[in-house]
């Protein structure tokens, strides 16, 4: 009798179909993650006050709220975001707000987040000042100096990342601030390709932004590396997934918000993005490849750099339709300086513009 | 990111098990993988949904049982010998020598010849090594009953196999 079920015990599974059945549900795992909170749509809350309440420490509650009583008022808090340097308010924004917001982070991945948006603050303001002329020397200072102190930050928080076994957040934040350097670079210098005041004024700042961002596609390239190396295969195989799952959410986040942006834009604007996002869909199909050829490393990377091209194709688009840009037709030769130090090539698209002559971007 | 872990784990665990529980009761490797994901698929669901599972071998178990049963009920009223027609394929892994091929076939083919209750507890029992208390609660039916049913299925299984020696 023993032998009967013996025989019975034997029956299994090969190990093709083990992993390939395990291979499908790790997919759909990642599809469907735990519902425990609502999602999470906007990563960083900048107004206190709903950062406030989103967070669930009593402390934090009361620390911020104190920060935000001492500035006479949640009016005051309020107005203060929307200040530019050399305003009277400013400073009120940059150590009450953004000190109060970084009060109530605690993770260090959510930390380093934060200092990037701080990063970019800083040049959404240099933009703002750039356009209405009053970008000067002393702006410009505190900008430069804010910007690189936020950087610096963002680069210890990576290596904090790193030691604290957490490869995977250090390549992600990388890029987070990787495509934000890349599209204010771009942005800083089609406002000064409008006017010639504004090229002069943005330049010192646009050198700087230029050399921070090459920084950062380093550092980028060296945590990916360092997450397929250290992480296990299976860790790096699941981050693959789910970081396919955020692109392709991002490409639809940002097809979306072009359509919505249509109108206020440039046509060539429009048909940049576009050309972006057709990009980045190209890259999710390379990276698809490398999934199939067990590269989970590389489809990490192809994946993060999916999600990048998306995130700045909407910043472009943000800032071009904010500032009325009028798309430059002329070829930026400074394009090509910001490439991938990885790539082997650099992807081209040509897009005709409305006066029928064609660009290539460098991307 | 927890709870992923864990499911995982459960599958490399108790992937096989759900296997072949699925595939002595349906007898077509295919069907049996499908419902194997399935089982595990839905688990997950349910985990989704931010429900705690105590113990994640049971509840495997009860799912695919579960699903099992609607199989069945699709199928209307299949009986065995139509379910030996339906391609039974063996399909056992390939670097196993032909005759422990034959013997689990066999053993499979000796089982289906219990009456159905017994043998549900048996290869409960015997094949997936669960406690009489835990069989009760898979079956619905009391301990007492599932005790009974194995003695007699046991008593069934030494007079089938009796002409065999």
């Amino acid at each position: 009798m023993d032998p009967i079920f013996k025989q019975l015990q034997k029956i299994t599974l090969n190990n093709a179909e083990r992993v390939s059945v395990r291979n499908t549900l790790l997919a759909f795992i990642q599809k469907n993650p735990v519902r425990t909170e609502p999602p999470v749509r906007h990563l960083y809350q900048e107004s206190i006050l709903s950062a406030l309440f989103n967070n669930k420490s009593m402390t934090a509650k009361l620390i911020a709220s104190l920060l935000v009583a001492a500035s006479a008022g949640s009016g005051v808090s309020y107005a203060a975001e929307g200040s530019l340097p050399g305003d009277l308010l400013y400073p009120v924004k940059i150590h009450v707000n953004e000190t109060a917001r970084a009060a109530i982070t605690f993770s260090a991945e959510s930390k380093a987040g934060w200092d990037v948006r701080r990063a970019e603050r800083r040049l959404e303001e240099a933009e703002e000042l750039a356009a209405e002329g009053r970008l000067n020397a002393e702006t410009r200072r505190s900008i430069e100096g804010n910007l690189k102190t936020y950087t610096d930050s963002v680069r210890r928080g990576i290596v904090e990342l790193k030691l604290d076994n957490n490869a995977k957040a250090g390549a992600e934040v990388s890029s987070q601030l990787e495509a934000s350097l890349r599209a204010h670079e771009r942005i800083l210098t089609e406002l000064g390709d409008e006017k010639e005041t504004v090229r002069i004024d943005v330049g010192p700042i646009l050198l700087k932004v230029r050399s921070e961002a090459k920084d950062a596609t380093r550092a980028r390239v060296e945590a990916e590396d360092n997450f397929s190396i250290k992480a296990s295969t299976n860790d790096v195989e699941a981050a693959a997934r789910g970081k396919l799952q955020a692109a392709e959410n991002k490409i639809s986040e940002v097809t979306a918000f072009i359509a919505s942006k249509k109108e206020s834009s440039d046509a060539a604007a429009t048909a940049d993005a576009e050309a972006r996002l057709k990009v980045a869909e190209n890259v999710i199909i390379e990276g698809k490849a490398r999934l199939d050829a067990e590269d989970y490393g590389e489809a990490f990377a192809a994946f993060q750099k999916a999600h990048r091209t998306a995130e700045e194709a909407k910043l472009l688009v943000n800032a071009r339709s904010n500032f009325k840009i009028k798309f430059n037709l002329k070829e930026h030769e400074n394009a090509s300086s910001t490439s991938d130090e990885n790539d082997d090539d650099n992807t081209k698209v040509e897009i005709k513009s409305k006066g029928n002559m064609k660009l290539k971007i460098g991307i | 990111m927890k709870e992923q872990k864990k499911f995982i784990e459960a599958y490399d665990t108790y992937a096989d098990a759900i296997f072949r529980h699925c595939f002595i009761r349906i007898s077509n490797r295919e069907k049996a993988k499908d419902i194997m994901q399935d089982t595990f698929t839905r688990t997950w669901e349910y985990i989704a949904k931010g429900n705690e599972i105590k113990n994640i071998r049971a509840f495997l178990f009860r799912v695919a049982n579960n699903i099992i049963v609607d199989t069945y009920r699709k199928k209307r009223e299949v009986s065995l010998d139509e379910l030996r027609e339906w391609g039974f394929d063996p399909g056992f892994d390939e670097s196993e020598k032909n005759q422990t091929a034959i013997d689990a076939r066999s053993a499979i083919a000796m089982m289906e010849k219990l009456d159905a209750k017994y043998r549900e507890v048996m290869l409960l029992r015997y094949v997936d090594e669960f406690l009489p208390k835990e069989i009760a609660k898979i079956v619905g039916e009391s301990e007492n009953i599932v005790s009974v049913r194995i003695h007699r299925g046991l008593a069934q299984l030494r007079k089938i196999i009796a002409p065999q020696q």
